[in-house]
Formats: structure tokens, C-alpha cells, sequence
């Protein structure tokens, strides 16, 4: 079957999400946790052949693939009633279940070890499917498995599937409250440089904003793992439902990001969502008031920036700007709400857009799953290309220098492989993100199409950089 | 004298006394006294009124019938009916003869002024009768024409006068409205000499002269399925009674066709297709017929033909059986077509295939028929139907695919320019309707949904290849460190967003609305004709929404090229060459040696063509205050790049 995705999940975090996306998916397409189709799922206008394979005795499984290097949360899935989902030639756990103590290089390191195993599942699971189309990758950015040894992956995949999709739902950590992790800051840099190099796009979902929207808006006062995971595989599923549920457009990963990455360093997603719920299975059933939430509502709601899933602070300068918009609506729409919506949007000038391209609103109408009630009539998801998301690298660089200013830290790092000889690792990925950064701040300028930030220390000097950087006095 | 006069009066009676040819007026000068003499010739001037009208009956009359003869029917039906009321008519003139003649072999003393007084009483019925002879002859009216013309004249002061073209009409309107019953209730027209205002042209003839005009036209005669002769059936402006409106008239044609749709259902496979007639009559097994009717059809007829026994043509009261009639078979009618045939999931796979609807089906097509994102295949579109199988495999859906087929049309146009779309254009889906709905999916509708259905193909299709360039330069950027060149990546994001754009237009605000509007009417349970006109008005404002109507003949606007009407429509053509154009070079092994001159003049173009796309939304919007093109206009231009543009290109020239 066409256009299949593979997951991979990675990491205690990346295990949690996958786990809270494959449950939401079950729900939405009728599949048991056992994977046998239930008796009222006779709707065949999904497509679960995306994510899901069927056995030769009808079950559906899982393209997943997990991967940790410690046990906790695989055996928690394990022991769920999940358990004969998926399959289980398709989990990994190392050996010697230590983990990798949060360390990056640890992970990476462990990661080169265990490639062939690792790459041995992947391909099995590659060859499986009929035209792969890429894979989903699920990890946090900041411990050490879903880090170190997802950027492994990706150098790798990158390498051995140079024409697959790398898509990844990247948990950035909470900035708010003090991280037991010490090297956060270590690890997100060099993880941040595999996702601007290896990934073609990159789904942010920043712990700082999922936690601020859980308190202000789902008035939950500690959010909860699994409230927050919830948050974040109602993201997943929703941006996926184009794919699995498909009508006229964006049914293909291509499809879905081509418009929305117009130069493949700008491929940083955020995302949005409305309206949004506390916990939608348990507390909900009772309150069966479904609110009369209009096209209108939601795509206003979707441009605040409350209720974005990234945090990126106040934007001092004002010149952020959208470089793209795609917004997925469910539920009952009137179609000719659409145009006015984006009507009104436009003449409220409610959305900054960049001053070099052609650029609106996107908006795809969805279908959604018919065995999931949803109480309220229209909600949507943004998947939004916005500059302001390089605040983000901006506060991983601070944190990152002030940490490497002091050399807190290193020693650890210095013992694997890859930091052996010196620390020019570390050095290089700041190099990277800081160009990513440049990279975003001129996308809000008119003269970004004649900007060419030097990509790494390969492409430094180019010549054709030199000229575009002299043509800009000429504007558009 | 007078007797053979009187008897003269006589000569064109039915029952064939009388002397003829009485119209010797040399006599006149011999017998007459002088003083007589003009009444005489009154007299015999009334009676030439007489044999003008006695002539006229004769020709077409009935008493031939007695001589053992077939009547002489090529004058029609309606005019020997015409004859035989005028016959009646007639009837009252000879009992005023025959009582003349009594009264004058009883009286001795009769004078000509006695007699003439007899006659003049009879003068204006004659001569009103000749002058309506007269100019049904001189305008050679037949059939309902004349039926009409009757009508028209019905309304007559005179009473005496009314009273006889009551009973004139009396005939012919029953003829009227027999054939009306028969065409209502059973689908039959017996009208062989095309007297009644609904006729069926068999339009074989008519083919061969439009095939060789347009492409599409004979595309659509290719595949002919005997089921099409119901579209046959048409109004026949000229023989439109004028007291029946077209409106009425087309109600009529619908509860016809109807019929004819319902006698086909069974026997519509055994059908040979050389003699449509035969079949048709053979097709009178009622049993089809009758679950139209449900038992109803006895009451209807006797409705029907109640209405002959009026005095007079009551326009009112037609026009309240039609409608009876009307309402009930096509609520009969959207009750199958809902209840039995599913006419929404109907609509469904219309939207899903026609409409693109089934994006990953048309997706996968793309992939068969052009190659996958990794490869690029240089001759592309070879077996386009084979794709379209293929890809229905592929994507388990053949089932649903089964009541569709996809035909490939070479285009004659000029095919040195060998342009992608112009294979596409060549393409036509066939679908197989269920039965009743035959009447929604006439073969202008099919057309007409091909025709969105290429247009939509050609966007996706480009879309696709876009897509594909935009991959193939995000891998390679990925493995290459050296940036692509600005310009490339540019104009790819310029044509991508253009596209995108355009779809989203067409398929949110057009295709999305204007089906959702058409869905509410058949949901509401609305009768089939209000089904059938909103089926009508949802394909021409999707036609037009998409720029695709063009003011020309049906079919002869083809996009073969530069000569369309639509200068909107012009413009996305020229656009879509450069998404042709793009997608080439920057894929081609080979690609030209100017790559960059190739991509400059590309984008060169493409600020043009845009620019007076916008320009033209614009001029179209300012014209039109409101219209779905600032739908578009408002999509392209969203964060007023294009129109910022040209403002800037304006203020500097």
C-alpha cells in the first residue's frame, strides 16, 4: 500500500508519546488494543494501511519500531493492554537496560554500537511496505536515549534512506522549572543540529508551552506525564488525519509539508490547537454540552499565541511573521465559512506574514474519526512555520553558552567516542544553530531570497553567499 | 329554381345529395329576373363560402373511410379531427337547409329573399369558418400550432360564433390530449407527423456533423448507450401550444422521460441499439410502468382526459394536472433514487472520482502514470487508462471504482508541442449510473463533469510534480552543502503556492460549497425535478466558479488551446505550461544547457501571467461587488505579495 510511515519511538519520552499516539490512533480507526478490528468499525473510508500492516491472521499492526536503551517505560507498554499490538520483533531494549544517564553522547555512542540491530528492525520493517514514504520519528531532546541515540538514527536514515521523509515530533524540555538534567542544555544543542540537518521537518512541541497551556487553559494545577501526553497525541493524530483520512488534498507526508517548508533549512514546525479539553476520556462524557464553536473561532483562536504548543516569548521587536499556515478543520464546517474566515483574518490583520513570498492561510477540511465523539463542532489543528520559533534556539544557545563558559560538565561527554579528542562537536553544532537562528531572523526581512547563511564549516566562504549578501541593498 | 338551389346549398354534405357546381351564372341571365338578380348572386356567393369550407372538409374528411380506403394521413391527425369539428359545425347549416328545403317544396310561393334571409343567418359562421381555413392553409399551421391558433380564436364576442369553435376544437383537443396522456402516462408518442410540441430526433445525423467539429462531442457518441435515446426526446418550439408555458412544458417532457426511464429498467441489457423504436414498443410490458404508478395511472389518464371535455382550453386547470402529475412522479422518483439506489452515496462516488474527492486514489494515479517522488520518468502518460487500473489496485478500490472507467482521447490538435496537459485533456471518465438516475446524468451533465474532472486532474497532476521537485531538492540540499540557487527554489515556491492555492480554492470554496448546497436539496427530501435543477445549477456554478464556462457552443470551447473565450481560464493555461515547463528541466537528466537563462525567462513569465491573473480577479470583483473570484483573489493575494508587487513594478516604470 502506498505512502506508508514508519514510527520510531525513542527514549523514555518518545515511548510515552508513541504510546499515547498509537492508543489515540486504535480509538480513531477501531482497532482494539489487541489489534483486531472491531465489529462496529465498518466505515472503510479510513486508510489504516498508513500506519498500520495486518497480519496474515487480520491484526492490525503497528509500522512502529521502539527503542530505549533503559526498560521502564517499554515494560509499562509491555504490560499494558496494548501488549499484543505490536510486534514484538519490533521493540528493542539494550541488553543491559542501564540506559544512558541522560547523557547525549552516551546515547549516540550506544546507538553506533547497536546500529546493526537497530537497522536490522527498520529495514525489515521498510522492506515491508510496499513505497515507504518516510518516517515519523518521536524523541525529546533534552535526556540522553531519545537525544543521543535519535540523532544517530537520523544521521543514519538520512544516509541509508536519502529519499524518505524524516519527520519528527521533538519534545523541547520545560524552561520553567529547574531540570534535574544538568547537560539539558548540551544535549539539545547537538541534538538540535542532527534536526536541522538530518530531518526534513520538524514538529516542536515545547514541555514549557504544553505545561502553561495544561494550567491557564485545561485549569489543571500540575499537570500530569499523561495529561501532557495527551496534549501531545491529540497534536500527532491530528496532523496525521489528512493521511488517514483522506479527501481531496495533503493525503501524502509530501503533500502535507511541501507547502509549508519553502526552504529546507526553514522546516521547524509549530502547532496549535483549539479547543482544547481536559482530558477528553475521562472527565468530558458527563458534560455533553457541545459548544457551537464556529469556523470563524477556531481559526482566530488558532493565531493566538496562548494557545500555541510552543513557547517562544514576547516578541520585543515585532517582525515575526508566518512563513506559512496550514490549518486541518474537523467537524461539521459550512465550506463558505472558510472564505470568510480567512476574510476576516486578513482585514483584521490578525496574522504577520513575510514580506518575500506569496504566502495565506491553508485550510484543509478533515474528516474525523466516526468512533470518536468529540464534543465540540468544529476544532483545528495549526501546523504553522513561524520565525518566532527561533526564540526557542536563541534560549538553547544562552543556556548552552553559559554552561560551555564555564565548562561545567564536559567530562562526562569526553569519555564516549565522538568527544575523544576535542570538543569541536559541541563547538560545531552551536555553529549550526546559530546559523539556523540567523536563518529564521532573516526570513522576517524582505531580503531573505538573496540571504545564504554559511551552512557548517563545508559550505563557509561560498561564493554565491558573498553575492547575495551584497545584492540585498537592491530589495524585491 | 329555388329548390335546385336550396340542393346546391346541399352539394358537400355528408350525405352526398345536393347538386354540385351550381355556379353557372350564365343561367342567371336567362331565369333571374333582374330585380333578383343580386340576391341570386349573394346567395351563390354564400354558398362559394360554403363549398370553400365543404372543399376543405372533403379533402381531409372521413367519408373516404366509407370507400374502404386507409384515410389520407399526411396531413396529421389534428387537422382531420380539425375537419370532422368543422363537419359538426356544418351540421346546424344543413338543418337549416334541410328545413329551407321542406319549407319550400310545402309552400308554393317561395321568393329568393326568403332564402337568402335563411342563408345570410348562416353567412358568418361560414365565413369565419373559411377564414380560419384560410389561414391555417396559408400558414400551414398542423398539429398543436393550430390547436393553439383554435384557442386563440375560442374567446370569440359572438356568441353564436364561440359556440361553433367550441365545437370545432371539441376534436382536436381531444386528440391534444389523448396523445398528452399517452406521452404522460406511458412514455408514447405516436406522432409521426410531428404534431405534438414534444418530439424525438434521433440525432445520428446530427452527430456526424458535430463529431467532426469538436473532440469531445464525439466522445461522447463513441460510447453511446442505448439508454441515451431518452435525451432524444426535446421540446418542439414550434408546435408549443402558446397557452402551454415552456415551463409546463418541460414538466411535461420530465414525467415522459421519467416513464421512459422506468420502461427501460428491466430490458435495458437485451437492448439492441439499430431499432430503438421496436424495442421501445415492445417495452410496453406495464409491469414497470405500473411501480411508476403504483395503480394510480387509470385516475391520472381519466384527469387527463377530462380535460378534453371542457368547453374550452382551460389553461388553469392544465396546468394543475401537470403539476399533480408532475409532483407525484418525481416524488415517486426521489423516493427510489434516495431510498433505493442511495442517491447521496451516489453522489458520493461522483465526488469522490469525478471530483477528486479520493485525493489518495488520484494521488496513486499520479504515481502510476508519471513515476514515483524518487524516480523520474521521461516518457510519462504512456498507459494512461492501465495507470488508472493500476492505481485502483493498488489502492484496494476497485469495487468502487467498478460503475467507472477511464477513456484516453488523442487529441488531433497539433501534437509537436507534446505538452502534458494536452494528453490530459484527452481524457474522459465514463460512469455507469444506477438506473433511475438516468435522468440526472444526461450526457451534457457527464461532459460537463469531465470537463472539471481534467481541470482538476491538471492541477493535481502538476501538484504532484511540484511536490516532487520540492523533494527532490530538500534530499538533496540535505546531502549537498552548496545551497541550490535562490532563484530555483523561488519559482518553485511561487508555482507550488499558486497550485495549492487554486486547489484549495476550487475544492473548499467551489466544489465543497456548491456540493454541500446540492446535498441539503436532495436531504430535504425535495421532489426530482428540484433535485435535477439543483443538480443543473450545482455543475454550471461549478463550471463557472472554475472559469471553465465559456460562452461559446458546448463542447467547442475545448482547451486545445489558445482559442478559449474565458480569458481567466487563458491565463491558468499559460500558468500551467510553466508548472509543465518547471517541472521538465529541473527533473530532465538532460537538463538545458541555459538551465538558469530556461529558469529566469520561466519566472520572467511567470510574474506576468500572474500579475494579469490578479489583475483580472481584480477587474472581474470590481465589476461583480461580490462572486467567488475574490475567493480566489483573496486566497492568492493573502498577505498582498502579488498585488504589493505590481504596485511596485507599476510605481517604477
Amino acid at each position: 500500500m502506498p505512502s506508508e510511515i514508519i514510527t520510531l519511538q525513542l527514549g523514555q519520552c518518545g515511548n510515552q508519546i508513541g504510546f499515547e499516539f498509537w492508543k489515540r490512533l486504535c480509538l480513531e480507526h477501531g482497532i482494539s488494543p489487541s489489534g483486531v478490528l472491531e465489529d462496529f468499525a465498518n466505515d472503510g473510508m479510513d486508510r489504516k494501511d498508513v500506519f498500520f500492516y495486518q497480519a496474515d491472521d487480520d491484526h492490525y499492526i503497528p509500522r512502529a519500531v521502539l527503542l530505549d536503551l533503559e526498560p521502564r517505560v517499554i515494560n509499562t507498554i509491555m504490560g499494558s493492554a496494548y501488549s499484543k499490538l505490536y510486534n514484538p520483533e519490533n521493540v528493542y531494549l539494550s541488553k543491559h537496560g542501564g540506559g544512558a544517564g541522560n547523557n547525549w553522547a552516551s546515547g549516540y555512542s550506544q546507538g553506533d554500537k547497536l546500529q546493526e540491530e537497530v537497522f536490522d528492525i527498520i529495514d525489515r520493517e521498510a522492506d515491508g511496505s510496499d513505497s515507504l514514504e518516510g518516517f515519523i520519528l518521536c524523541h525529546s531532546i533534552a535526556g540522553g536515549t531519545g537525544s543521543g541515540m535519535g540523532s544517530f538514527i537520523m544521521e543514519r536514515l538520512a544516509d541509508r534512506y536519502p529519499k524518505k521523509l524524516i519527520q519528527t515530533y521533538s519534545v523541547f524540555p520545560n524552561q520553567d522549572e529547574i531540570s534535574d538534567v544538568v547537560v539539558q542544555p548540551y544535549n539539545s544543542m547537538l541534538t538540535l543540529r542532527r534536526l536541522t540537518t538530518a530531518a526534513d521537518s520538524v514538529v516542536v512541541l515545547d514541555n514549557t508551552a504544553l505545561n502553561r497551556i495544561a494550567c491557564d487553559r485545561l485549569h489543571i494545577q500540575n499537570p500530569s506525564f499523561s495529561q501532557i501526553n495527551n496534549l501531545v497525541s491529540t497534536i500527532m493524530s491530528v496532523s496525521t488525519t489528512t493521511l488517514r483520512y483522506p479527501s481531496y488534498m495533503n493525503n501524502n507526508l509530501i503533500g502535507l509539508m511541501a507547502p509549508l517548508i519553502p526552504t529546507p533549512q526553514l522546516h521547524f514546525l509549530m502547532t496549535g490547537y483549539t479547543p482544547l479539553t481536559s482530558d477528553s476520556d475521562v472527565n468530558s462524557q458527563q458534560t455533553v454540552n457541545v459548544r457551537k464553536t464556529t469556523v470563524l473561532d477556531v481559526m482566530r483562536r488558532l493565531l493566538q499565541p496562548k494557545n500555541m504548543m510552543v513557547s517562544t516569548g514576547p516578541d520585543k521587536s515585532n517582525h515575526h511573521c508566518y512563513i506559512s499556515i496550514l490549518n486541518i478543520i474537523q467537524g461539521e464546517v459550512d465550506p463558505s465559512q472558510v472564505h470568510k474566515s480567512l476574510q476576516r483574518i486578513r482585514d483584521r490583520k490578525m496574522a504577520q506574514f513575510i514580506p518575500w513570498g506569496p504566502t495565506s492561510i491553508q485550510v484543509a477540511l478533515s474528516r474525523s474519526s466516526p468512533y470518536v465523539q468529540s464534543n465540540h463542532r468544529v476544532s483545528g489543528l495549526m501546523l504553522a512555520n513561524h520565525t518566532s520559533i527561533c526564540s526557542l534556539f536563541e534560549r538553547t544557545l544562552n543556556q548552552y553558552d553559559k554552561l560551555r563558559k564555564r565548562g561545567a560538565f564536559l567530562d562526562q561527554f569526553r569519555r564516549e567516542d565522538i568527544f575523544k579528542d576535542d570538543l569541536s562537536e559541541l563547538d560545531e553544532s552551536r555553529e549550526i544553530v546559530d546559523c539556523l537562528v540567523q536563518e529564521y531572523a532573516a526570513a522576517t526581512r524582505e531580503d531573505y531570497m538573496q540571504f545564504s547563511v554559511k551552512r557548517g564549516a563545508a559550505g563557509a566562504g561560498d561564493a554565491k553567499s558573498e553575492d547575495g549578501r551584497s545584492g540585498t541593498s537592491g530589495g524585491v | 329554381m329555388i329548390h335546385d338551389l336550396v340542393m346546391a346549398c346541399l352539394s358537400h354534405s355528408s350525405k352526398g345529395l345536393g347538386i354540385k357546381a351550381f355556379t353557372d351564372t350564365t343561367v342567371i341571365e336567362q331565369f333571374i329576373h333582374p330585380c333578383e338578380r343580386q340576391i341570386f348572386l349573394d346567395i351563390l356567393k354564400i354558398i362559394k363560402v360554403y363549398h370553400e369550407v365543404a372543399q376543405f372538409t372533403q379533402s381531409l374528411g372521413p367519408q373516404k373511410n366509407t370507400l374502404g380506403e386507409l384515410p389520407d394521413l399526411s396531413h396529421g391527425y389534428y387537422l382531420i379531427n380539425l375537419a370532422k369539428g368543422i363537419e359538426i359545425a356544418l351540421e346546424e347549416y344543413y338543418a337549416e337547409i334541410n328545413s329551407l328545403e321542406q319549407y319550400c317544396s310545402e309552400n308554393e310561393r317561395t321568393s329568393l329573399s326568403y332564402v337568402y334571409n335563411a342563408l345570410q343567418l348562416k353567412l358568418p359562421v361560414l365565413v369565419f369558418l373559411r377564414n380560419l381555413i384560410m389561414e391555417i392553409q396559408v400558414r400551414k399551421l398542423q398539429g398543436c400550432a393550430m390547436l393553439h391558433n383554435l384557442h386563440q380564436q375560442s374567446e370569440h364576442g359572438d356568441l353564436q360564433l364561440e359556440r361553433v369553435i367550441r365545437k370545432i376544437m371539441k376534436p382536436v383537443k381531444y386528440a391534444f390530449f389523448s396523445s398528452l396522456a399517452h406521452w404522460l402516462l406511458f412514455g408514447v408518442i405516436d406522432d409521426v407527423h410531428s404534431e405534438f410540441f414534444i418530439k424525438f430526433t434521433p440525432n445520428d445525423s446530427a452527430d456526424s456533423t458535430s463529431c467532426s467539429k469538436s473532440a469531445s462531442s464525439s466522445v461522447m457518441s463513441a460510447d453511446k448507450t442505448p439508454e441515451d435515446y431518452i435525451w432524444q426526446y426535446e421540446i418542439n418550439m414550434d408546435q408549443l401550444p402558446g397557452f402551454l408555458s415552456i415551463i409546463v412544458a418541460e414538466k411535461v417532457l420530465f414525467v415522459g422521460q421519467t416513464v421512459l426511464v422506468f420502461k427501460m429498467r428491466r430490458n435495458g441489457t437485451a437492448k439492441s441499439k439499430t431499432d430503438q423504436l421496436a424495442v421501445k414498443l415492445a417495452e410496453l410490458s406495464r409491469d414497470d410502468i405500473y411501480e411508476l404508478w403504483n395503480g394510480r395511472e387509470s385516475e391520472f389518464f381519466k384527469m387527463v382526459l377530462d380535460l378534453s371535455n371542457d368547453e374550452t382550453i382551460n389553461v388553469f386547470r392544465i396546468e394543475n394536472v401537470i403539476n399533480d402529475i408532475k409532483k407525484y412522479v418525481s416524488m415517486r422518483l426521489s423516493e427510489i433514487a434516495v431510498n433505493e439506489v442511495d442517491l447521496e452515496s451516489q453522489m458520493g462516488l461522483i465526488k469522490d472520482f469525478y471530483l477528486l474527492g479520493r485525493g489518495e486514489f488520484y494521488l496513486e494515479f499520479c504515481c502510476q502514470m508519471i513515476g514515483t517522488m524518487e524516480t523520474y520518468r521521461e516518457e510519462r502518460f504512456k498507459n494512461i487508462t492501465r495507470s488508472f487500473e493500476l492505481a485502483a489496485t493498488v489502492m484496494g478500490i476497485s469495487d468502487d471504482l467498478d460503475l467507472f472507467s477511464l477513456s484516453c482521447q488523442r487529441s488531433t490538435g497539433e501534437p509537436d508541442e507534446s505538452s502534458d496537459f494536452h494528453i490530459l485533456q484527452g481524457l474522459s471518465l465514463k460512469y455507469t449510473y444506477e438506473w433511475p438516475l438516468n435522468l440526472l446524468f444526461s450526457p451534457k451533465a457527464i461532459e460537463r463533469y469531465n470537463k472539471i474532472f481534467r481541470f482538476l486532474l491538471i492541477i493535481r497532476t502538476f501538484q504532484y510534480e511540484i511536490q516532487r521537485v520540492w523533494a527532490k531538492q530538500t534530499w538533496k540540499a540535505k546531502s549537498l552543502p552548496a545551497p541550490l540557487d535562490n532563484k530555483i527554489i523561488n519559482l518553485r515556491n511561487h508555482l507550488m503556492f499558486f497550485l495549492n492555492n487554486m486547489q484549495y480554492y476550487i475544492q473548499v470554496d467551489v466544489l465543497e460549497s456548491q456540493f454541500s448546497v446540492f446535498m441539503n436539496v436532495i436531504k430535504s427530501k425535495a421532489d426530482f425535478e428540484e433535485i435535477q435543477r439543483a443538480h443543473t445549477i450545482f455543475l454550471a456554478n461549478v463550471l463557472s466558479q472554475c472559469f471553465l464556462l465559456s460562452d461559446s457552443k458546448e463542447g467547442q470551447a475545448n482547451i486545445t488551446g489558445c482559442q478559449t473565450q474565458n480569458p481567466i481560464y487563458g491565463t491558468l493555461l499559460k500558468l500551467f505550461s510553466i508548472c509543465d515547463k518547471f517541472a521538465h528541466i529541473t527533473q530532465t537528466k538532460d537538463p538545458p544547457d541555459d538551465f538558469m537563462g530556461e529558469i529566469d525567462s520561466l519566472n520572467e513569465r511567470f510574474g506576468v501571467q500572474i500579475a494579469s491573473l490578479i489583475q483580472l480577479l481584480v477587474d472581474v470583483k470590481s465589476a461583480s461587488c461580490l462572486g467567488p473570484l475574490s475567493q480566489l483573489l483573496l486566497r492568492l493575494d493573502f498577505n498582498h505579495w502579488f498585488s504589493g508587487k505590481q504596485n511596485v513594478s507599476a510605481s517604477s516604470k
